[in-house]
C-alpha cells in the first residue's frame, strides 16, 4: 500500500512528466491554451495511461525484448482509438476542442516513456498507480500553464471573461508564450528546490 | 535464430489481434451514436442559419451534398443553405451558411475552425456582458448566448458584396479573409446552379 502510494505522489509532484521530466511537451505546448481543453487532454491521456501501464505491465514478460517497442505502440495505438471513438460519440464538443490532439497522444513521450521506463519492469497494480499519478501530473502541469496562458494571454477564465478593461498580452496565447511560461515554472520549481536543499 | 523470428512475428501478430477484436467491438458500439451525433449536428447547424424553414433537402451531385434546399411548412422552396469551407491561417475553417433565392445571406454559423487562439479564433468569439467573477462571485447565471459578432456581419447582405461589407478582426485578416472568401464562391456556385435549373 505504501509502495503505491508512493508511485501515485511522484508522478504529481516529485517526477512531474512535464515539470521534472519534461517529457510531452508537444501537447503542452498545443492544448495549454486554455483550462477547458487543459483538462480535456490531461484526462484523455491520463485514461490512455492507466490503460497502457496495465497492459503492458501484464504482458512484460511475454513480449520478447526486441519487438518490445512496436507492441508498445500497437497497445498504446489501440487505447488512443477507444477514447477518440468514445470522445466522438458521447462528448462531441470535446471531441471537436481537442481535434487533432487525442491522436497524438499515440506519441506522447509520456506515455511511451512510462512504458519503457516503468510498467515493463514492474507488477501490475504499481504500474497503474504510476500510470495514475504521472496522468494527474501532466494534468496538473497543464492546468497550471494553462490557467497563466488564458489569464494573462486571452483575459478569461475557462472561456469567460475576467474584466472588460484588461487588455490581455497575446503573445502569451501563441506558442513563444507557452514556452516562456512553461520556461519560467521550472526555473521557479527548481530555484524552490534548491532554497529548500540548503 | 530461425525459432525466435518465428515466435516474435506469431507474438505481434497475437497482440495485433486482440487490439483489432477490442477495436472493432468499440466501434460497433460507439458508430451508430456517432453518425446520430453528425447528423443532430448538422440539422441543428441547419435550422441555425435559417431560421423558419421547416425542413431541408439535400442536393447532390457526383455522391456528396452540395447544398440543401431550405423549405417551408407547405415545402415552398425559401432559399438555399451550403457548407463552405477554406483554408485560413491554420486551419480549414469549415461554415454552414444560410441564404435566400436572391442571394442574401441570412445567417452564417462556423462549424469548425482551429485558428490561432486570440486572433484567428475571434471569427468565433462572442461579446459576452458576464465576466468570471460576476458567475463566480455573484452568481450571475449566463444569459442565452450571443451570437458571434463577426458571423452576424454576414446577416442580410448580398454575397456579392461581401468583401465591402464585412469588417475584417485586427490581427487576423487572413482568417477573417478566408471566411468572406469561402462563403462568397460557394454562394456563387450554389446561385450558378440553382439559376440554371430554372
Amino acid at each position: 500500500m505504501n509502495r503505491l502510494w508512493k508511485e501515485f505522489t511522484k508522478g504529481i509532484f516529485r517526477e512531474n512528466p512535464i515539470f521534472f521530466i519534461v517529457l510531452g511537451l508537444c501537447p503542452t505546448l498545443a492544448v495549454s491554451t486554455s483550462l477547458n481543453n487543459a483538462i480535456g487532454m490531461g484526462l484523455a491521456a491520463t485514461f490512455v495511461l492507466v490503460c497502457s501501464n496495465a497492459i503492458i505491465s501484464l504482458i512484460r514478460n511475454v513480449i520478447p525484448d526486441k519487438i518490445r517497442i512496436p507492441c508498445y505502440i500497437v497497445v498504446i495505438a489501440t487505447f488512443v482509438s477507444i477514447v477518440e471513438m468514445v470522445m466522438k460519440a458521447y462528448v462531441p464538443a470535446l471531441d471537436r476542442a481537442l481535434g487533432i490532439f487525442v491522436p497524438l497522444i499515440v506519441v506522447n513521450c509520456i506515455i511511451m516513456g512510462r512504458a519503457e521506463a516503468f510498467a515493463s519492469k514492474n507488477p501490475v497494480l504499481v504500474s497503474v498507480a504510476d500510470g495514475l499519478g504521472m496522468g494527474l501530473g501532466f494534468t496538473l502541469a497543464l492546468l497550471v500553464v494553462s490557467f497563466i496562458r488564458e489569464t494573462f494571454g486571452s483575459g478569461k477564465i475557462a472561456g469567460l471573461s475576467i474584466s472588460h478593461s484588461f487588455e490581455p498580452a497575446l503573445v502569451l496565447s501563441l506558442a513563444p508564450g507557452a514556452l516562456l511560461v512553461l520556461g519560467f515554472l521550472i526555473g521557479g520549481i527548481r530555484w524552490i528546490r534548491s532554497l529548500r536543499s540548503y | 535464430m530461425q525459432n525466435n523470428f518465428i515466435r516474435y512475428a506469431a507474438t505481434l501478430a497475437i497482440i495485433c489481434l486482440a487490439a483489432s477484436g477490442l477495436l472493432s467491438v468499440v466501434y460497433n458500439v460507439t458508430q451508430p451514436k456517432i453518425a446520430a451525433q453528425a447528423k443532430m449536428e448538422e440539422e441543428s447547424a441547419l435550422k441555425d442559419v435559417y431560421p423558419g424553414a421547416e425542413r431541408f433537402e439535400p442536393v447532390a451531385e457526383k455522391g456528396s451534398v452540395l447544398y440543401y434546399k431550405a423549405l417551408n411548412a407547405s415545402g415552398e422552396l425559401l432559399g438555399y443553405a451550403f457548407k463552405a469551407e477554406k483554408k485560413g491561417y491554420s486551419s480549414t475553417i469549415v461554415t454552414m451558411v444560410g441564404m435566400d433565392t436572391k442571394g442574401i445571406i441570412k445567417r452564417i454559423k462556423i462549424l469548425s475552425q482551429n485558428e490561432t487562439p486570440g486572433l484567428g479564433s475571434r471569427i468565433e468569439e462572442v461579446r459576452q456582458k458576464e465576466t468570471f467573477w460576476d458567475v463566480v462571485l455573484k452568481k450571475v447565471k449566463i444569459a442565452q448566448k450571443p451570437r458571434p459578432w463577426f458571423q452576424a456581419q454576414f446577416d442580410g447582405k448580398d454575397y456579392k458584396t461581401l468583401d465591402r461589407n464585412v469588417e475584417a478582426i485586427t490581427g487576423a485578416t487572413i482568417s477573417s479573409l478566408a471566411v468572406v472568401v469561402s462563403v462568397e464562391e460557394k454562394a456563387k456556385e450554389v446561385m450558378e446552379k440553382t439559376q440554371d435549373g430554372r
